[in-house]
């Protein structure tokens, strides 16, 4: 009987994920629906990604009782939390302190530090609002975070005057 | 040089001696040995056994197995450039680093320890990444490994940057994919050296003493370099955004080959000549300083979506094509396809008319350079397609993204963005490089000048550096050093797949880059130009007085570069190119016949045997009496002489008996850049030239089996050249 009863419980549990994915998926084809019609509607918008980036629609859709942000441009997960980019970047806080690290003389007058793991570089990546992908080599969570939450900086000028940051092609004809 | 036509008697040779020597001879010329530490468990990462099938030269059959390939493969990149009798050690593993649906850690890697005052240190009290220090001293200072290295296992699957795979290939085709050998490139650079151990943040020194690295950062504003500072000029120096450089001499050199400003000119008509603003592309070539020139056809459709329809008008030409409809790299590749030696793109943006944008996507196949200019400007040239003349081209009197005197700059944004501070180049450097805090889409498996500045930059930290390891550098000088001009796109990714196709595999690699070389001997445009001047002058005068050849380096340089060029520039592959070459050997052919002490005998049958007998050669009846029809249907004289001349030097016979002596010749003359008998020949004769003449001979003109190509470039006379031999 209680081997039924969880038995049933996960049934249960499966047909409202899957419910949930279909919703999740409903909404997404809507989305795009909306998008393309938008896209072909707009006779600027292959012009200013960066524009287009910043006037994205988030479709907040609920998954298993969990709050997605959805990009309706690129149907992709929306922009980091503040928590999962700090989880990120809590990997870096000690990476370029010396506390506790240890130098140590030979006889030859050599000396050598263990760097114990610090002093890494850390190459991060990040879906962009257009489905892209760009990337940034980091060694301090400041860095790491600026790249997380950073602002679109899709380069749309003249490429002999790049911006600072990381910079993201169009992708689009 | 394009993909060339061998001879097929030397086809043959090259095809068995590959297959003898693949299977016998030793691992490849790397200059440093980088072997991978397998951090993982069983079944993780490096051990995983998933079956895959394999990918861009990568023939690993497992996820394990490939992964492995390509940090090997990065690892080669760097030790074929770098020299170390100390093995360098990089522990790697694969683990579940922290990621989210669009979000990841893709890896990371550093040094694993630091040294100073070692044995040999350069200068005293200054730390250096262990693998730099080791090389310096001599020795292994330490037995723990020289650099960690751990990437993400998840990364594609759900919840951790979805979709986003690491492309394991090794032939930098990532399409949409994290190219995993750039990155490990990028990363292991940093565990080389590339890399301050002062705090960028505080301006605090380890410990109490700098980093190698910290003697090249200066300061522009202060004018002091990062060890002339204290710990809070330090700290406002890292965020000193447009005024930190880079101050080795290394650099600075590279920097003014390979740093510059992409740019289209319109060399006709003259109403619109100049240079035009452009955006760049993320695939495909970069630019070149000596750039891509020719006419131009506009691509039919248009937008260059589908196959273009004018294919024979766009062939040999640049295409122009209209921006929109479909991706980028899809109009490029259709271009290319259609045998276009470049591409503009014309922006179709009527909002922003003066606009240009960088052109996104991948697509490794694509093997010519394009552009993009605006709406505008486009227009423009859309009314002068009659006379329309283009070169699209690297602009190196703007070095992109350096002072004033030509030093890169460096990494200093403030407030601090993405991107760790001063350990890397600023994103305004163009061409892409590397070592910039993000990697981008279209750059090379190079590190070497003219297309990026780490090698440079290693160099200026302490590293016994040869850029000739570094494939493309080494197909790039071999353009120069025998057909003597800038490579064309499609030509120079042709030879530096041919190397980079072999992969990991050592044996392979060291026969194709033998091959290459030889390549450019063999090749239909040398052959045409330098080897058919060279019988030219071994049948119009014989032997040059006291050697056994039949011209000096200085002359034959003047001659081969007049055959190339006059009227026509040659570039076999491009354009008109085989009536061009032919319309230049005429050319060329009657004026040499007019040169002082050249036989003027108007006997045809006289003047043909004094040219035969000139070059020691005998030849068929057939190909004397062609010669002597030659010079009789010219008409005799001046036109007749050339005519017999031209029948002569490419009689079989000829081309045979003299093709030994040829190659050899060109060996010195093209890597030593000298003549046999010249400094540094410790016996200035010609008896090093007779000992490999004799040793081709023997061998059947094997030169593989002579090892006479191995020995010129394996040489410390050749590898000096270009860097530490």
């Amino acid at each position: 009987m209680k081997k039924t009863k969880q038995i049933s419980k996960r049934a249960s549990a499966k047909r409202r994920r899957v419910l949930s994915v279909a919703a999740l998926a409903v909404v997404l084809v809507l989305a795009a629906a909306v998008v393309a019609v938008a896209k072909y509607g707009s006779s600027g918008s292959k012009s200013t990604p960066a524009a287009a980036a910043k006037q994205a629609n988030y479709v907040t859709v609920e998954v298993n009782g969990k709050k997605i942000q959805v990009n309706a441009l690129a149907l992709q997960q929306g922009p980091l939390t503040q928590e999962q980019s700090q989880q990120i970047a809590d990997a870096l806080q000690n990476n370029k302190s010396t506390d506790g690290l240890v130098q140590v003389q030979h006889a030859d007058g050599t000396v050598e530090m263990d760097l114990q793991g610090r002093f890494q570089n850390v190459m991060l990546a990040k879906k962009n609002d257009d489905g892209s992908v760009s990337q940034a080599c980091v060694d301090n969570p400041e860095a790491a975070k600026a790249f997380l939450h950073g602002a679109d900086t899709t380069t749309t000028a003249d490429t002999t005057n790049k911006t600072d940051g990381p910079r993201k092609a169009a992708l689009q004809q | 040089m394009k993909r060339q036509t061998f001879p097929s008697k030397f086809a043959l040779i090259i095809f068995s001696c590959a297959v003898l020597l693949a299977a016998s001879s030793k691992s490849s010329a790397a200059t440093a040995t980088i072997v991978i530490l397998n951090n993982d468990q069983p079944g993780v990462g490096f051990n995983d056994t998933t079956p895959v099938s394999p990918v861009g030269n990568n023939s690993g059959t497992t996820l394990g197995q490939q992964r492995l390939n390509a940090f090997q493969f990065a690892a080669n990149l760097w030790g074929a450039t770098l020299n170390s009798s100390v093995t360098i050690t990089i522990r790697a593993s694969w683990a579940a680093l922290s990621c989210t649906s669009s979000s990841a850690t893709l890896g990371s890697a550093g040094a694993v320890g630091i040294f100073r005052d070692f044995p040999n240190a350069p200068v005293a009290g200054t730390w250096y990444s262990a693998a730099l220090a080791n090389s310096i001293a001599g020795s292994d200072l330490s037995a723990n490994p020289e650099i960690n290295a751990q990437f993400n296992v998840n990364l594609g699957n759900t919840g951790c940057l979805d979709g986003t795979h690491f492309y394991l290939g090794l032939d930098n085709n990532h399409g949409g994919d994290v190219d995993l050998v750039t990155v490990l490139m990028h990363e292991f650079a940093h565990g080389l050296g590339f890399q301050t151990f002062t705090s960028s943040s505080s301006g605090t020194q380890n410990s109490g003493f700098p980093s190698v690295y910290d003697r090249f950062l200066l300061d522009n504003t202060s004018g002091k370099t990062w060890i002339q500072m204290t710990d809070a000029e330090r700290q406002a120096s890292a965020i000193n955004t447009n005024n930190l450089v880079w101050t080795g001499s290394q650099v600075k050199t590279a920097a003014a080959g390979t740093l510059g400003t992409p740019r289209l000119r319109v060399n006709a008509p003259m109403p619109i000549a100049g240079n035009y603003m452009v955006g760049t592309a993320d695939f495909g070539p970069h630019v070149t300083s000596s750039g891509t020139t020719g006419p131009v056809t506009y691509a039919i459709p248009n937008d260059g979506c589908t196959t273009l329809t004018n294919a024979g008008a766009v062939s040999g030409r640049i295409a122009l094509i209209d921006r929109g409809n479909c991706a980028f790299v899809v109009k490029v590749k259709n271009a290319q396809n259609a045998g276009a030696t470049g591409v503009i793109i014309a922006n179709n943006d009527a909002q922003n008319p003066s606009a240009v944008i960088q052109m996104g996507g991948g697509d490794g196949t694509i093997t010519i350079p394009s552009l993009m200019i605006s709406f505008n400007n486009g227009t423009t040239l859309k009314t002068q397609l009659a006379t329309l003349n283009t070169t699209l081209f690297l602009d190196t009197s703007t070095l992109g993204g350096a002072d004033s005197q030509g030093r890169p700059l460096m990494y200093a944004p403030s407030p601090v963005q993405s991107g760790s501070s001063v350990s890397h180049w600023d994103t305004s450097e163009f061409p892409n490089q590397l070592m910039e805090p993000n990697i981008s889409g279209d750059l090379f498996h190079s590190a070497a000048f003219p297309l990026d500045l780490t090698g440079s930059q290693l160099r200026d930290v302490g590293w016994s550096y040869n850029p000739i390891g570094d494939t493309a550098f080494y197909v790039r000088q071999h353009y120069f050093d025998f057909l003597g001009r800038a490579p064309d796109s499609s030509g120079f990714a042709f030879w530096t797949n041919d190397i980079f196709n072999c992969g990991i595999d050592g044996p392979c690699n060291e026969v194709h880059r033998i091959n290459v070389s030889a390549a450019f001997f063999l090749s239909i445009e040398f052959q045409g130009t330098g080897n058919l001047v060279y019988k030219m002058w071994k049948a119009g005068f014989g032997n040059a007085l006291g050697t056994p050849v039949a011209v000096r380096r200085a002359p034959f340089l003047t001659d081969k570069q007049t055959i190339q060029t006059t009227p026509n520039q040659v570039i076999v592959g491009q354009g008109d190119w085989a009536n061009q070459l032919e319309a230049n050997k005429q050319a060329f052919a009657l004026a040499f016949v007019q040169r002082a002490g050249f036989p003027t005998s108007n006997d045809a049958t006289t003047f043909v045997n004094t040219l035969f007998a000139n070059a020691g050669v005998n030849p068929t009846s057939g190909e004397r009496t062609a010669a002597i029809n030659a010079f009789n249907a010219a008409g005799g004289g001046n036109a007749g002489r050339a005519a017999a001349l031209r029948s002569v030097v490419d009689s079989a016979s000829m081309s045979n008996a003299l093709f030994n002596e040829s190659f050899v010749l060109m060996e010195y003359f093209g890597y030593l850049q000298r003549d046999p008998d010249a400094a540094p020949e410790a016996t200035r004769d010609y008896q090093g030239f007779q000992f490999w003449l004799n040793k081709l001979n023997a061998f059947g003109g094997n030169y593989i089996n002579a090892e006479m190509v191995k020995a010129f470039i394996t040489s410390t006379e050749y590898r000096a050249r270009f860097g530490n031999p």
